[in-house]
């Protein structure tokens, strides 16, 4: 199966909304709706049947005890948050009679000596300073005036670990909070040959889509908006991969950052 | 939801209260063992109060990102364990089948007009769409497995998924209408 014409990537759109498709159809149909906002639509109006369709089950009552359980097993994760916020604020808040007046290298040292995200996130915050600091000095370019530059608040970073291809990079991801808009930086990429590119990969169990093809400049960095025809919030795993210029329809390359989502890098 | 963000476990039993019967329902009517849908129902609470700091409610109603957990989850443990329950047929409800079992909240009435929709717009398919369609969405199988497991032509399966799902989708294209008194 190498192309679709229209009609059948509409015909699919009721199979790919119940996500029974194989992974080659929903590829296709990936890069069809990129480009075509009648399908989105139509896509979506299948979405919402999907969404529908489990109201639709003959219903049954639970062991009244369930709740019970659930309650009983959610209680270590509720201590366990609860001290972790305990933990946290007793490196940040030092009491009187033990340290007056701490020294700035006292209060970062304390504040690395938390849990290994801290001094990681210290590390990724001093590479993104000196990288924005060098394409200040470097860009042609004028700054977009403050009635053009985007303005929304962003979520919780995303940060991307580099792999055995690329141990020394490093990539963020910061998606707003809507949802709508996202911008990749990555760090200390290999420069490619001039037929290569790097790719951004946006997943969901279901789904795989392109978020980017890019370049990255002699020192291995890039800042690049993200575009992808489903909000970017739904994606739950990210990968950049190594691909032929212009990009693929699918990973064909090596894969040098990665995220591979809450669950793993809360299992660190 | 909020409540349940900031670690309200009070938040998180109403929401049980609220949302447990659906969950489990859809579950057994997949994977047709109560001990199992129990398991799923517990595990689908538990990543509701691990994740609800990311729920958006701009994107989906809470029922609809339970359903897509619920869903998600069943159809992993039936691939993992390559198992289909021997003796269970997948079913619809019935027409006037009872839904919620109140109507306390807008979105428990919601959930209600929205059951009693889909339920009449499934029950005007002909058996044999109805058929597939469960095949599809509640097993999760793909179009060959339903060709293979109802000895029928593979452009027969997709056929009558997307004349179904078209069906549906004409059905419920306008929006729930609230009801009178």
């Amino acid at each position: 199966m190498s192309e679709m014409n229209e009609q059948q990537i509409r015909d699919l759109l009721p199979a790919y909304a119940l996500g029974i498709l194989e992974e080659q159809e929903v590829s296709l149909i990936h890069s069809h709706l990129t480009d075509c906002q009648q399908c989105r639509a139509e896509l979506a109006d299948y979405q919402h049947v999907a969404e529908l369709l489990p109201l639709a089950s003959p219903q049954s009552d639970p062991d009244p005890e369930l709740k019970e359980k659930l309650m009983e097993r959610i209680a270590p994760i509720t201590a366990r948050e609860e001290s972790e916020r305990t933990h946290t604020s007793k490196l940040i808040v030092q009491p009187e009679a033990q340290l007056e007046n701490p020294s700035l290298g006292e209060v970062i040292r304390s504040w690395l000596a938390g849990p290994i995200w801290r001094p990681v996130v210290l590390i990724l915050i001093v590479v993104l300073l000196a990288g924005n600091i060098f394409l200040l000095t470097n860009t042609s370019e004028e700054p977009p005036s403050p009635q053009d530059r985007p303005n929304f608040p962003w979520r919780r970073p995303i940060i991307m670990s580099g792999t055995e291809v690329a141990p020394e990079a490093v990539g963020i991801l910061y998606i707003s909070l809507d949802g709508a808009n996202g911008t990749l930086v990555v760090d200390g990429l290999p420069v490619l040959e001039t037929d290569q590119q790097y790719q951004l990969w946006l997943n969901t169990e279901e789904i795989r889509d392109s978020g980017a093809v890019f370049s990255v400049n002699e020192a291995g960095y890039r800042g690049i908006e993200l575009k992808a025809p489903l909000p970017l919030e739904i994606y739950e795993t990210f990968g950049i991969t190594i691909e032929p210029e212009g990009g693929s329809q699918a990973p064909t390359g090596e894969r040098v950052l990665v995220y591979a989502g809450e669950e793993e890098s809360n299992s660190d | 939801m909020r409540r349940v963000a900031q670690g309200d476990e009070s938040a998180l039993g109403v929401l049980y209260d609220r949302y447990a019967r659906l969950v489990f329902s859809v579950s057994l009517n997949m994977i047709g063992n109560r001990q199992t849908a129990e398991e799923i129902t517990l595990d689908i609470f538990t990543r509701l109060w691990e994740k609800s700091d990311t729920y958006q409610p701009r994107l989906a109603k809470v029922s609809t990102w339970l359903m897509s957990m619920t869903r998600n989850r069943t159809i992993d443990i039936l691939r993992r364990e390559n198992v289909r329950p021997s003796g269970h047929s997948l079913t619809w409800a019935s027409v006037g089948e009872e839904a919620v079992s109140n109507e306390n909240t807008e979105e428990e009435a919601y959930l209600t007009l929205e059951m009693e929709r889909i339920r009449a717009a499934v029950a005007e398919l002909p058996d044999t769409h109805q058929q597939v369609l469960a095949l599809a969405f509640f097993a999760g199988y793909s179009h060959s497995e339903i060709a293979s497991k109802l000895d029928l032509p593979l452009g027969t399966v997709k056929g009558r998924i997307r004349s179904g799902m078209r069906k549906l989708r004409a059905l419920l294209a306008t929006a729930p209408v609230a009801k009178d008194g």
